[in-house]
C-alpha cells in the first residue's frame, strides 16, 4: 500500500516540477535518447507555432513519465514491500505509460498528418492554380417573364485562354480553335457588341475575361463606345409601345446601344480591373497558348493555359419564380433566390403646402439619379445621370432665391430625383402609382395630396455632357407629339425657354418635330393620367440620338465623356468649363420658370452658381470625400465619406424596405434639403420633425470655415424620401407577364467565393489518363500487399500472434 | 438460459423456427406492409420464396404462398408506381409552377 502512496504522490510530485521548471524543461531533451522523440521533434520543425507547442508538452510529459517510472522502479527495489504491491505498483506505471505513450503518438500522428495536409492542400493548389484577385463580375437579372445576364454552375466554367483583340484572332477561334471550350481573354477596346454576340453564338466559349481600360487613356476605349443597353432603353415601358407611328423600332435614340445586357448570356462575363494580373494571365497565355505558324496558325498542343471562372446564382427562370420560392421556406435552401431592384427617390417641393389648403399649380423638374452596366458596382454615370443631377440640384439652388416671387405668382416646384429609372422607371412608376391612388407625397404626412391633374408642367432634364465637348451648345427640347397640342402650357414655357438664350452661351431649340419623347420618366406620368396626359418637356444636348456612345456602360466616365479629361487636375475649387456651362443651362431653366410664372422678364442678377454645379459633378465623378458631401450629410453619417476617394456608382441596387443601400441616393435626399431648405437656429435637441408640419428637420453638419471647423446647422425643408419599389411587387396577385409595372429582381449569390478568377495549366488528356492509371494501379497494389501481410500476419509478427494462428501453428 | 440476444437471433434465423411461426412472422410482415410500407413486403417476399415455393410441402405452405405472392404484387405495383411518379415529377416539376415547388422539399440553385 505504501509504495502505492508514494508512487502517486511521487507522480503529483514530478507533475508540479514539471509546471514550475515548464520552461526550462525543453533542455533536458538530452537526458533522453529515445528515438521517437527525435522523430517527432524532427516533425514538428517543420510545423506551424501552436502546434510545435503542443507538441513539445506532450514530449514533457513522456520524459516525465519515464523519470516517474524509473523512481517507482528504484522504490520497488530498495525498500522491502509485499510482492502485490510491487507488481500493482509497477502495473500502475505501465498502464499509465502505455496510456501517455498512446496519447503521444496519436496527438503526433494526427498533428503532423494535420499540418502536412493543410501544407499539401495549399502548397497543391498554388502549384496548380494562380488566383485572379482584382476581379468584377456580371451577374443575372430577372424581369416578369425572363431572365438575362451571367451565370455558371456551382463549380465555375474552364475553358483554355485565347488571347481575341482583332477580328482575325475572333475568326480563328471560332473557325479553327480545336481545344474549345475557351475563356477569350478581351482588350477593353475589343470588348463591344458585335464581339460578345459573336463569342456567345459561337458554341465554343464558356466565359469571357474582359481587361479593364485604362481610363485615362481615351486609345483604350472601344473606338465605336460601348453601350450594353437595348436601342430603345425601357422599350418595354415606353408609351409608344403600340404606336405604329412613334415606336421603338422607328426612333432608336440610343442607337450605339447593343443590348448585351439584356442577353441571357448563360456563361461568366469578367472584368480584369489590375493590369498586373491582366499581365500575369497574358504571361501565361503567351508562355502556352499561342497559335504559331502564321495565316494556317495551329494551336499548340496540351498542355495549355486555361482559366475557371465562377459566378454561382441562386435564381433561375423569372422574376415570378424567384419570388415565389422566396415566399417558400424550405429545409436546407437559402432563404432568398432574388431580391427586388429598388431603392430610394427623393423629392423637394419649392414650397410645404400643409394638408386642407388647396395646392398651388406645380412645376415638375425631374432627374434621374440611377445608371446600370453589365458590371456589378461599376456605374460610372458621367453621361447620365451626373450632369442633369447637378443641373437639378443648380435650379433648386436659383428657384430658391425667387421663392417668393413663384409662390405668390400661384406655383410651386417640385424637384424630383428618380431612381430605378435604368430599370422600366421604377421610380417614377412607383410615384405616379401613389398620385393614382391620392398617397402622394406621403399616405401619412400633413401635406396636402398631390395627383396627376396637379401636374402643371413637367421639365424634365436627360442628358447634358456632350456640352463640355464645346461641339455644340444646344439644348434640343423634346415634346411628346400625340399631346402636346393639348396643353397652352408646354408652347407658353418654351417662348420663355427660348427667350433666356440670348444673355446665355446655350441655345434652346426644338427637337425634330416628326419624333416622339426619348425614354424618359415622364412618360410614365403621360401613360399615367390616360384621359389627357401631362404637358412635358424633356431637356437635353441630343435631337434624335443620344449624343453618347457609351450610356450605361461601366465605360462611361468622366474621361471619355469629356467631363473631367484628366481626373488627376481636377480642384474642388477651381470651376471647370463643363460646369460653367452646365451653370447657363440652369440658368436658362430657371429664369425661364419665373418669366413663365411671374410673366417678369429676365433679371440678369440671378444666375446660377457654376461652383455649385462644379461642386456637384465633382463629388458624384471625382470623390465623395469632398467638401459639399461634409457639409450636406448629418454629422454622425460623414463616415460614409470619409476617406472615400473613389466615386460612389449610381446602381439603383436592391431594394431594402426602410434603408437606401445605396449612398447617392442618400447624399440626394441631404442635397435637396439642403438647397431648397431653410436654415433655423434650433440646436441638437430641437431639430426634431413636428408631427404636425409638413416639413422635415435635418440636422447637417454645415458649411466649412476658413478654419476647417464647421457650425452644426438644422435645416427645414420638405425634402423627403419616396421608396422606388415597383407597384407590381405590392399588388396582389399581379400579373408579372402583363407588362404593367416593372418587374425587376436580381439573383442572390452566396456570401462566399461566389466570383472567382483563376488561371492553371490544363493537361493533355494522356496525362490527365496516366494519372488516372497510375492512382487505381497503386490502390489496387496496396490492396493486395495488405491482404497478402495479414495472411501472413502470424509468421511476420509473431509477438501479435492470435489464438487462431496459435492453434494452426500447432 | 436463453438471453434476450439468443432469441431475436434465434427468432432471425428461420431455419431455427418453426413452420408455424415462420407463418406467423411471414403475416405479420404482409400485414406490416399495408401500412404504405412496401419494402417490408419486398423483405417479406425475398425472405420466404425459399420456404413458400422451394423447400418440401408443410401444412401453412399454401397460406404462405399466399402472403408472398400477394407482397410480391403489392411490391411490384409500388416499384412501379414510384418509378412513374418519380419520373413524371423529375420531368415536369419545373413546368408545374408554383404547385411544383409545393411539393418539394429541395428547390435546386440556378435552375428553374
Amino acid at each position: 500500500m505504501t509504495i502505492c502512496t508514494k508512487a502517486f504522490i511521487n507522480f503529483l510530485q514530478l507533475v508540479d516540477i514539471w509546471r514550475l521548471l515548464h520552461p526550462s524543461v525543453t533542455n533536458s531533451s538530452s537526458v533522453t535518447n529515445s528515438s521517437s522523440v527525435t522523430n517527432s521533434s524532427s516533425v514538428t520543425n517543420s510545423l506551424p507555432n501552436s502546434q510545435v507547442d503542443d507538441q513539445c508538452s506532450i514530449i514533457k510529459l513522456f520524459l516525465f513519465y519515464r523519470l516517474h517510472v524509473t523512481r517507482v522502479w528504484e522504490a520497488t527495489r530498495t525498500q522491502p514491500i509485499l510482492q502485490w504491491e510491487k507488481s500493482s505498483a509497477v502495473c500502475m506505471a505501465i498502464v499509465s505509460g502505455i496510456w501517455f505513450r498512446s496519447c503521444l503518438y496519436l496527438l503526433c500522428v494526427v498533428a503532423a498528418t494535420r499540418a502536412a495536409i493543410d501544407r499539401s492542400q495549399e502548397a497543391t493548389y498554388k502549384l496548380i492554380y494562380e488566383d485572379i484577385k482584382t476581379i468584377v463580375g456580371c451577374y443575372r437579372r430577372f424581369n416578369g417573364t425572363h431572365e438575362i445576364g451571367c451565370t455558371t454552375g456551382m463549380n465555375g466554367n474552364v475553358g483554355v485562354i485565347h488571347y481575341v483583340n482583332s477580328t482575325e484572332s475572333l475568326d480563328w477561334l471560332i473557325n479553327s480553335g480545336s481545344h474549345d471550350p475557351y475563356i477569350p481573354l478581351i482588350p477593353s477596346t475589343f470588348f463591344v457588341g458585335s464581339t460578345i454576340k459573336r463569342l456567345v453564338n459561337s458554341g465554343k466559349v464558356n466565359g469571357i475575361m474582359v481587361a479593364q481600360a485604362d481610363l485615362s487613356d481615351v486609345q483604350s476605349y472601344p473606338p465605336n463606345g460601348f453601350s450594353p443597353e437595348l436601342k430603345c432603353p425601357n422599350a418595354e415601358s415606353s408609351m409608344y409601345k403600340d404606336d405604329p407611328k412613334y415606336s421603338c423600332e422607328k426612333h432608336q435614340f440610343n442607337l450605339d446601344g447593343n443590348g448585351i445586357l439584356f442577353e441571357d448570356l448563360k456563361m461568366p462575363v469578367m472584368l480584369l480591373k489590375s493590369q498586373e494580373e491582366v499581365d500575369k494571365v497574358m504571361d501565361c497565355y503567351l508562355a502556352h497558348n499561342v497559335p504559331s505558324g502564321g495565316d494556317n496558325a495551329s494551336e499548340p498542343s496540351l498542355p495549355l493555359c486555361a482559366a475557371e471562372l465562377k459566378a454561382f446564382m441562386h435564381a433561375a427562370g423569372n422574376s415570378e419564380i424567384c419570388l415565389r420560392r422566396n415566399n417558400l421556406i424550405r429545409n436546407f435552401s437559402p432563404s432568398q433566390y432574388c431580391q427586388e431592384l429598388g431603392g430610394y427617390s427623393s423629392l423637394a417641393f419649392l414650397k410645404e403646402t400643409p394638408k386642407d389648403t388647396s395646392r398651388n399649380k406645380t412645376i415638375v423638374i425631374i432627374s434621374r439619379t440611377d445608371s446600370s452596366s453589365l458590371f456589378e458596382m461599376m456605374q460610372p454615370g458621367a453621361s447620365s445621370p451626373a450632369a442633369s443631377m447637378a443641373i437639378l440640384l443648380s435650379v433648386a439652388e436659383t428657384l430658391k432665391r425667387r421663392r417668393d416671387e413663384i409662390l405668390s405668382a400661384g406655383y410651386n416646384v417640385l424637384f424630383l430625383a428618380l431612381t430605378g429609372e435604368s430599370f422600366d422607371y421604377i421610380g417614377s412608376q412607383k410615384l405616379v402609382y401613389d398620385m393614382q391612388r391620392d398617397f402622394f407625397p406621403n399616405k401619412t404626412s400633413n401635406s396636402a395630396r398631390m395627383n396627376l391633374a396637379d401636374v402643371h408642367l413637367i421639365i424634365e432634364l436627360s442628358q447634358f455632357v456632350q456640352l463640355g465637348r464645346g461641339l455644340s451648345s444646344k439644348i434640343f427640347y423634346h415634346t411628346d407629339p400625340n399631346t402636346k397640342s393639348s396643353f397652352q402650357s408646354i408652347p407658353d414655357f418654351i417662348t420663355k425657354l427660348e427667350a433666356t438664350s440670348p444673355s446665355l452661351n446655350v441655345v434652346f431649340g426644338a427637337a425634330s418635330a416628326d419624333q416622339p419623347l426619348p425614354p424618359s420618366s415622364s412618360q410614365v406620368f403621360i401613360r399615367g393620367l390616360e384621359s389627357t396626359g401631362v404637358p412635358v418637356i424633356v431637356l437635353a444636348d441630343y435631337n434624335a440620338k443620344f449624343k453618347t456612345e457609351y450610356y450605361n456602360s461601366y465605360l462611361d466616365t468622366p474621361e471619355i465623356q469629356g467631363v473631367f479629361p484628366n481626373r488627376s487636375a481636377v480642384q474642388y475649387n477651381e470651376t471647370s468649363d463643363i460646369a460653367k456651362v452646365l451653370a447657363n443651362v440652369s440658368t436658362g431653366i430657371s429664369d425661364a420658370v419665373v418669366m413663365y410664372t411671374t410673366n417678369v422678364s429676365s433679371d440678369s442678377s440671378y444666375k446660377a452658381d457654376s461652383d455649385t454645379v462644379h461642386h456637384v459633378l465633382y463629388c458624384l465623378l471625382i470623390s465623395p470625400d469632398c467638401d459639399l458631401f461634409h457639409t450636406v450629410l448629418a454629422p454622425k453619417d460623414v463616415s460614409v465619406v470619409n476617406g472615400t476617394t473613389t466615386p460612389f456608382p449610381f446602381y439603383v441596387s436592391v431594394f431594402s424596405a426602410g434603408v437606401s443601400t445605396q449612398h447617392i441616393q442618400k447624399l440626394m435626399l441631404q442635397m435637396l434639403a439642403y438647397f431648397t431648405g431653410d436654415e433655423t437656429d434650433l440646436s441638437e435637441e430641437d431639430c426634431v420633425d413636428n408631427s404636425s408640419s409638413p416639413t422635415s428637420t435635418f440636422w447637417i453638419n454645415g458649411r466649412s470655415f476658413a478654419n476647417g471647423t464647421r457650425q452644426n446647422v438644422c435645416i427645414r425643408s420638405t425634402a423627403q424620401y419616396h421608396a422606388a419599389s415597383s407597384p407590381a411587387f405590392e399588388i396582389e396577385g399581379y400579373n408579372f407577364s402583363s407588362g404593367l409595372y416593372s418587374t425587376w429582381t436580381e439573383s442572390v449569390w452566396p456570401n462566399v467565393d461566389a466570383f472567382h478568377v483563376r488561371i492553371f495549366l490544363k493537361p493533355s488528356p494522356e496525362v490527365e489518363l496516366a494519372s488516372m492509371v497510375a492512382g487505381i494501379t497503386l490502390f489496387i497494389v496496396a490492396a493486395i500487399v495488405a491482404v497478402l501481410v495479414q495472411r501472413r500476419a502470424a509468421i511476420l509478427f509473431p509477438s501479435h500472434s492470435t489464438p487462431e494462428t496459435l492453434t494452426t501453428g500447432s | 438460459m436463453l438471453t434476450q440476444l439468443d432469441l431475436l437471433e434465434q427468432s432471425l434465423d428461420l431455419s431455427k423456427v418453426s413452420n408455424e411461426e415462420k407463418l406467423k412472422i411471414c403475416r405479420k410482415y404482409y400485414l406490416a406492409g399495408f401500412a404504405l410500407l412496401p419494402f417490408v413486403w419486398a423483405i417479406n417476399a425475398v425472405w420466404f420464396f425459399k420456404y413458400a415455393f422451394k423447400s418440401t410441402e408443410f401444412p401453412e405452405q399454401k397460406k404462405m404462398r399466399s402472403y408472398v405472392l400477394q407482397s410480391l404484387v403489392g411490391c411490384v405495383v409500388w416499384t412501379i408506381a414510384l418509378i412513374i411518379w418519380i419520373s413524371l415529377y423529375q420531368i415536369n416539376r419545373a413546368s408545374w409552377g408554383l404547385i411544383g415547388d409545393q411539393i418539394s422539399f429541395i428547390i435546386p440553385l440556378n435552375r428553374i
